[in-house]
């Protein structure tokens, strides 16, 4: 249960939720709180809190050329549902659809998966493998910056500032890979691999303690994916297997070998 | 191209309208489902798991269904919540195929999920009238039902939809 009362806003601007966030410095920004409200079960809830769901700065999916821009507080149901996303990149829009449950995702927001790796962990590899830029109120920050850095604590934003949305490139093709635990459905590794010209992009997430930008992949890719190549062992001599309560890291390894194979299919047939 | 997903006005943040009869005020502090269940009086919202992980606690907020133990009371306000027992005294052609086919299959067990997974089946119908089981599948995702009776629930969305369409009850259903 919610353990006290709440100092609630709900702005309708972004100048309004930043004005919050000045006036309140430790008010927690929200959007569809699948991540937050359960844990503030566990570790007591805040005395503000900014829900920025009605913020229409926050609200947008365009495209424009070769790049596609989120806003934050788009739920994942919305961006599996858009024509703009499933016309730019069906592979997101499929992924976003198998994120969760229905449910969650109703709730679920694009920034909320920036900030966390945990149920909404395929997000971050489709962020990495769109060399995707995430803008805050205050900079723009590279996919590699955000998420490389950190593990599963979050993000480092300043005081007040706010993830505003997040551009990602269009590529010419791209394929997601996913392996998933039953039940729950929450994604134990996902590979997110996209081919622009002669570019590739590769994000994975669930291998290590972050998702991470797989350079070494891309550049395998890149090199033709051939068989015997030992292009792939550089990824995991990088980022090792982590293990955990839900995975051994070599099986982690072993899965993530595979689902990099099954993209490379997909984008080199 | 661009699009901006539907939003409500925030103006009436305060007030919430419950099963079409009353704009309620909503509180600061309490998750919807408590306020659900404490104030409310709509006990036919299950509290499961309480961390978002059963959805026992499913209601329909704008018609989208939600986990009400992790959304806040307050972001219901100026919003529509629907329970069960509220949409079944609507006259909703996906509600009432629902109803009667869970009365003709009366797939559930001890019952306490049933709420949950009859708002995930009207809603589902709503949308997709002629569903096929793994949509059907994907929309219960995200709801435990304690007793492990899956097959019947799925078997009567899959009546229900049947009667959405007005045709025969009978036919292709399967046994658990």
């Amino acid at each position: 249960m919610i353990d006290k009362p709440l100092n609630w806003h709900r702005p309708a601007a972004l100048e309004d939720a930043q004005a919050l966030l000045s006036r309140f410095p430790d008010a927690v920004p929200m959007g569809g709180g699948q991540h937050l409200i359960p844990r503030w079960r566990q570790s007591g809830t805040p005395a503000t809190v900014v829900s920025l769901g009605l913020v229409p700065a926050m609200r947008h999916i365009e495209r424009h050329g070769r790049v596609l821009r989120l806003g934050a507080a788009v739920t994942l149901n919305e961006l599996a549902a858009s024509a703009a996303v499933g016309d730019g990149i069906p592979a997101l829009s499929s992924l976003a659809g198998k994120m969760g449950d229905r449910l969650m995702r109703n709730r679920a927001t694009i920034g909320g998966a920036l900030c966390t790796t945990s149920q909404a962990g395929c997000l971050p590899a489709a962020m990495l493998g769109t060399r995707a830029v995430v803008h805050t109120t205050a900079r723009d920050i590279a996919a590699h910056d955000w998420f490389q850095p950190r593990g599963p604590g979050g993000p480092t934003l300043e005081k007040g500032e706010l993830i505003v949305g997040v551009s990602l490139r269009i590529p010419d093709a791209a394929s997601h890979q996913c392996l998933r635990l039953i039940p729950g459905r929450f994604a134990l590794l996902t590979v997110f691999a996209t081919r622009a010209e002669h570019e590739f992009g590769v994000g994975i997430s669930g291998l290590s303690a972050s998702a991470f930008r797989a350079f070494a992949a891309e550049a395998w890719l890149a090199g033709g994916a051939a068989a015997g190549s030992t292009g792939l062992d550089r990824v995991f001599e990088e980022h090792p297997g982590q293990s955990d309560i839900q995975a051994h890291g070599a099986y982690r390894e072993a899965q993530a070998r595979r689902l990099l194979k099954k993209a490379a299919e997909a984008l080199l047939a | 191209m661009s699009e901006t997903p539907s939003s409500n006005d925030p103006g009436q943040a305060g007030f919430c309208r419950v099963n079409t009869v009353a704009r309620l005020e909503v509180p600061a502090g309490e998750s919807l489902l408590e306020w659900l269940r404490d104030t409310a009086d709509c006990v036919d919202v299950r509290k499961g798991c309480d961390t978002g992980h059963c959805g026992a606690c499913a209601v329909l907020v704008d018609g989208v269904p939600v986990k009400s133990c992790s959304v806040l009371a307050q972001e219901a306000g100026a919003r529509d919540v629907h329970t069960l027992a509220g949409l079944s005294l609507l006259d909703q052609p996906a509600t009432q195929a629902v109803l009667a086919a869970a009365e003709q299959r009366q797939p559930f067990q001890c019952g306490y999920c049933m709420p949950a997974f009859m708002l995930a089946a009207i809603a589902l119908l709503q949308d997709t009238p002629d569903p096929t089981d793994a949509q059907i599948r994907d929309a219960f995702a995200g709801l435990l039902c304690r007793c492990t009776g899956y097959l019947p629930i799925v078997d009567m969305v899959g009546l229900a939809a049947r009667l959405l369409r007005g045709a025969s009850p009978g036919g292709e259903g399967r046994t658990a």
